[in-house]
């Protein structure tokens, strides 16, 4: 077990829950949403918040458009008498890794982390526009789908890739949604009628895009007694990393993805055989990197949930990512998994939490 | 069992109402720059960077983190970016702290 080169505590996912991917949920506001998810985390174990020692929770007031919606949102689980609580402006991903750290300290065996977001609120293309540089970038417009289409242009041009192979991954990707429920896009369409879609921004077609969803998610950490108390069969984590690259797209090789690669390495991805990877690659053409860059060979099934480009809620979708490939170990459908986190602009940062059965 | 914690090096810009003399990733840069004199480290001494803002409508800039990674000399490691409202001080310092203390890295610049 293995991060930043040291032996870790074992960290087990006693619990992971999830509301359904919408296109829209005009019926409740983000505690509303929230709310069945956390008592589904907690029930699914036969738990309450009172069993947990520490709370930490992801989301961005970018899409609601208001200062501090996180504090809204603790609603949903109810914070009195006060409780131990933090938050990111991250995907889950990274608040699971923050109270993964606390946990990691030996002083609580417990947390949990969700997050939330209702990408449907405003206009999330140009929404993710107010990420970039504030003042040599933004200020042109460069919405996200265009960017991602320059990392897409950069890809077929290096000839590591086609327009056909981008077709493939998201054609898979929504074949396979059909066997998961909270898919928001589930269908099966063959390659050659995906590639009479029109584009979009060249090279990206309409199916190489994520969804627009709405959705939250959950987990529930445990370590020590609590993990093998809570799970008959505990998934763990061996290993968890995530690392930054620069901003500047132009100072960027966007054909590959160091950070991946680093993260995977800390993580120990390589140790053993992956069976299932769950990738957060909302552009089809971001699998081709983020895949080689794990140095995952095609033995390994990719995103047997459908992933991302079956539904994308923006700040869960990470989340999300650990929280199936858990929950395939948990069943019995693999044993060792890996699960990967994107934030930023063409795969700008990125997260590797590597699990395991018992 | 926790590591020790300690902080090193501290540094803090000069307020004033305005600085327009400065970007946002210069603002932050100068005050971790003073923290990194104090502390008679260099940048390649950082093992991860902990940003603390609440909340990004201030400067219109959604999830600063990303555009201030470079700035922070966080290209290569890991960066969390802390968001809890008021307190958002007093939080990011307490992740950086339990980065140290978790043993997870030995090193961690921490800006708010």
């Amino acid at each position: 077990m293995s991060a930043a080169g040291r032996t870790v505590r074992p960290v087990s996912i006693a619990s992971f829950a999830q509301s359904r991917s919408v296109r829209r949920d005009n019926e409740r506001n983000e505690a509303e949403g929230l709310h069945p998810v956390i008592a589904e985390v907690f029930g699914n174990i036969g738990i309450t918040k009172d069993d947990v020692d520490f709370i930490c929770s992801g989301s961005t007031d970018y899409l609601i458009g208001g200062p501090f919606s996180f504090v809204m949102a603790l609603d949903a689980i109810g914070v009195w008498p006060p409780r131990s609580e933090s938050h990111v402006e991250m995907d889950g991903a990274w608040a699971m890794y923050e109270a993964w750290v606390l946990l990691q300290e030996g002083e609580i065996d417990a947390a949990l982390v969700y997050s939330f977001g209702r990408s449907s609120l405003g206009d999330l293309n140009e929404i993710l526009t107010l990420q970039l540089d504030p003042y040599y970038e933004a200020p042109l417009w460069p919405d996200i789908v265009s960017l991602s289409a320059l990392q897409a242009r950069a890809l077929i041009d290096s000839g590591k890739a086609t327009e056909a192979d981008f077709a493939a991954i998201a054609s898979r990707s929504r074949r396979d949604a059909l066997g998961n429920p909270n898919a928001q896009v589930a269908k099966d369409v063959p390659v050659e009628v995906l590639l009479e879609d029109d584009y979009v921004v060249a090279p990206l077609r309409r199916h190489t895009l994520p969804p627009i969803t709405d959705g939250a998610a959950a987990i529930v950490l445990a370590a020590g007694d609590k993990a093998t108390q809570w799970s008959e069969r505990p998934v763990w984590i061996t290993g968890f990393d995530h690392r930054m690259e620069t901003h500047s797209l132009g100072a960027r090789d966007l054909t590959s993805s160091p950070s991946v690669t680093k993260a995977a390495e800390v993580a120990g991805v390589a140790d053993g055989k992956i069976d299932i990877a769950e990738l957060h690659t909302p552009f089809a053409h971001q699998e081709v990197i983020v895949k080689e860059a794990l140095g995952l060979d095609d033995s390994v099934v990719i995103n047997p949930s459908g992933g991302p480009l079956a539904a994308n809620p923006l700040m869960s979708a990470g989340l999300i990512r650990i929280g199936e490939a858990a929950s395939r170990i948990r069943a019995g459908q693999a044993d060792r998994a890996v699960a990967h986190a994107t934030s930023g602009p063409c795969l700008q940062q990125n997260l590797v939490c590597v699990l395991e059965g018992a | 069992m926790a590591e020790r914690c300690a902080v090193i090096g501290v540094g803090q810009t000069h307020h004033k109402a305005k600085r327009d003399d400065v970007s946002i990733a210069g603002l932050v840069r100068e005050a971790a720059k003073m923290a990194l004199a104090d502390a008679d480290l260099t940048w390649s001494d950082i093992d991860a960077v902990v940003i603390g803002k609440a909340p990004d409508m201030f400067e219109g800039n959604m999830m600063p983190e990303i555009y201030l990674a470079p700035a922070l000399g966080a290209v290569g490691k890991p960066m969390i970016r802390v968001h809890t409202a008021g307190s958002v001080g007093g939080s990011t310092a307490l992740v950086a702290a339990h980065l140290v203390k978790s043993g997870m890295h030995k090193r961690v610049l921490t800006v708010s």
